[in-house]
């Protein structure tokens, strides 16, 4: 089954088309990265998956269920990790989690909980306001929530953006964890050689268009590069 | 200097860029305040009009030389003074009358016996208002004339008590209240008007900290960044919304009982301070009022919620929202300037009816209400204020089941170009 399937998906803001009829699927239990520069469509596009956004036109559907139609299901079986994104400050690291537990897993959020609380390697910070956390600390904790209840998707924007190298490599480190566990993972970076290190398969994106996709390797055949960053500016360039 | 300027031209654009600096700078003093300074001015101009156009009954049971004497003293005042036979029913009066005053029988002989006769001296009033007492201050005021003019009779007349020359007569002074149907003494009357005309204020209070606390709801979930997560949680978009509802309700509510306590005290001392002259203020409210109240309160509340969560969802910050909320607000508080100092009832049907649709207008005139125990107006108040409150919760509704709660904005400053 594929665990994400879009067609032909549009999105315009005004007069502004900010995606321009792409297409892609995959499987699950596969890492999928969108990947290209600030402004491409990749935001836009894991909005309207994370049923933030309305598509303008086309289909996206997650496990077989529509972002038009199913958005509550979609909902349940997704965690989502916004590219900025922060938490509440006044609430402890805990809490935090606490809370999202009960919502996603009110059967067994003790459990959920604490799972949540080990991914985010905060330990006893976790006791503290998140208004007292780094940078780093806060996209480690909205990583863990949005892992945490074990969804069937977990849709990332940008998940290492901004942070030094030691917090980047934890962070891709967590979720290649996470595929062994058996999520699938969509994510978005502008960071090709993050993308060509983590993902399976992925989609190069440039002004709201699909430029190639495939495996990494193939790509870099494809385009006769030694990286990502190469190939995209080959693709472009000739595009 | 050329680095000063730079900087300089920096505090400025960063200063006026700022919603704040509109709304506090700008639209309050030059909008609000003509307007209050309009609507005091509206309300002593009316007054002023209806001490020339009014008229002052007299009704004379002595028909001695000094009550005749007095009479004439009014007259020659230029003042509207009908002469009557007997006591008018107050309940009847013409709108114009202003007053009522009854000169007894064996006033003029008690006064030449050297002794103070009395006399009873009705202001008729349409409502609790300042305009209004305004009116009344000028009905007593007559009294004053009535006074000098026996004075200056006395100093002709020769050897009288200084005592009584100080003061000729004593009045009994009641005020009859047109919407009441009721009489009042003037300490009543004092003790009523500083609840009535002080409630607007504690209404205004409330409201505006319900819609900025509602409005910052949203605007500190786009400032955390915290609001496209809540927005993929798996609940419905209608429990979110009513979670931000209730939670600011509460919030209000304790905020609502902060400023009660606030102003008990502040009501205990002052009362304290009045008692020294022989006044009191008491509480008017009786157990159906305080229902009735308590449920108009309630969704004045639940109306001042959505109100302000709808200007948080086009707000793009806290501070956005704020401003804005606060630019919202406004009119609320011109509403409070109109209940304290005009009678709402006296103005134009077309004016009454805009003002009556305004559902706070409920909540600020309610008080005026209670004391004849007008419960139909609370019911309509009711229905207003439930309308308002439900149009309110189902437009923020629309926006926040939909996409323009994350793509809505309003901007304060320049647009730039893309």
């Amino acid at each position: 089954m594929y665990a994400v399937e879009v067609e032909d998906l549009v999105k315009r803001y005004g007069r502004l088309e900010a995606v321009k009829g792409i297409s892609f699927r995959f499987r699950e239990g596969t890492i999928y990265g969108l990947i290209g520069p600030n402004g491409a469509g990749k935001s836009t596009t894991l909005r309207i998956l994370a049923t933030l956004l309305e598509p303008t036109s086309g289909e996206a559907r997650i496990f077989g269920y529509s972002v038009r139609k199913d958005k509550h299901k979609i909902r349940g079986i997704i965690g989502y990790l916004p590219e900025e994104a922060g938490g509440y400050k006044y609430l402890t690291g805990y809490e935090y989690l606490e809370m999202n537990a009960k919502i996603y897993s009110p059967d067994n959020y003790r459990e959920v909980l604490e799972y949540g609380a080990m991914l985010t390697g905060l330990g006893d910070r976790l006791e503290d306001r998140i208004g007292s956390y780094s940078k780093g600390m806060i996209r480690r904790l909205l990583l863990a929530r949005a892992l945490m209840h074990r969804p069937r998707l977990a849709i990332l924007d940008e998940p290492t953006a901004g942070l030094d190298v030691v917090h980047a490599t934890q962070i891709r480190n967590m979720i290649k964890d996470m595929v062994r566990e058996g999520i699938t993972i969509l994510l978005s970076s502008h960071n090709m050689l993050e993308v060509q290190f983590l993902c399976d398969e992925l989609s190069l994106i440039s002004n709201g268009v699909i430029v190639a996709q495939g495996r990494p390797d193939d790509i870099l055949d494809e385009t006769d590069t030694d990286n990502l960053e190469d190939a995209f500016m080959r693709l472009v360039s000739h595009g | 200097m050329g680095s000063l300027l730079i900087l300089v031209k920096k505090e400025i654009k960063e200063t006026i860029r700022n919603p704040r600096f509109i709304v506090f700078t700008v639209v309050l003093p030059l909008i609000l305040y003509p307007v209050i300074g309009l609507i005091m001015t509206q309300a002593f101009t009316s007054v002023s009009e209806k001490t020339k156009t009014g008229m002052v009954i007299v009704v004379d049971y002595d028909r001695s030389n000094i009550s005749e004497y007095i009479l004439n003293s009014l007259s020659n005042t230029g003042m509207n003074v009908v002469t009557m036979d007997r006591e008018p029913e107050l309940d009847n009066v013409d709108d114009n009358v202003l007053g009522v005053i009854i000169i007894p029988e064996g006033f003029g002989e008690r006064f030449l016996n050297g002794e103070r006769p009395i006399i009873r001296v009705y202001s008729v009033i349409n409502s609790v208002s300042i305009s209004e007492q305004g009116l009344m201050s000028f009905v007593f005021g007559i009294v004053s004339i009535m006074k000098d003019a026996l004075k200056t009779l006395m100093a002709q007349m020769g050897g009288i008590d200084p005592a009584l020359l100080a003061n000729p007569f004593s009045e009994e002074r009641q005020i009859y209240v047109r919407n009441w149907h009721r009489t009042l003494t003037e300490r009543d009357l004092n003790a009523v008007a500083m609840q009535v005309m002080f409630w607007p204020w504690i209404m205004f209070s409330m409201i505006i900290s319900v819609v900025q606390l509602s409005a910052t709801f949203l605007g500190e979930e786009k400032e955390q960044k915290t609001l496209e997560i809540l927005l993929t949680f798996p609940v419905r978009r209608t429990t979110i919304l009513f979670s931000k509802v209730v939670g600011s309700s509460i919030l209000a509510i304790l905020a609502a009982i902060f400023y009660t306590v606030g102003f008990l005290i502040y009501l205990n001392s002052f009362s304290t301070m009045i008692g020294q002259f022989g006044l009191t203020i008491e509480f008017i409210l009786d157990p159906i009022s305080i229902v009735l109240t308590g449920v108009i309160f309630f969704l004045a509340l639940l109306f001042s919620a959505a109100l302000g969560l709808t200007v948080s969802v086009i707000a793009q910050d806290t501070r956005s929202a704020e401003s804005l909320a606060t630019a919202v607000v406004m009119p609320t508080m011109m509403l409070a300037f109109i209940v304290m100092f005009m009678d709402i009832s006296s103005l134009p049907t077309l004016a009454q009816a805009i003002l009556y649709a305004f559902p706070y207008t409920y909540l600020m005139e309610g008080l005026k209400y209670v004391y004849i125990g007008r419960y139909d107006f609370f019911l309509i108040g009711i229905i207003d204020n439930l309308l308002a409150a439900i149009v309110m919760l189902a437009l923020v509704s629309k926006i926040f089941t939909s996409e323009r709660i994350l793509t809505m904005k309003i901007r304060f400053g320049k647009r730039r170009g893309t």
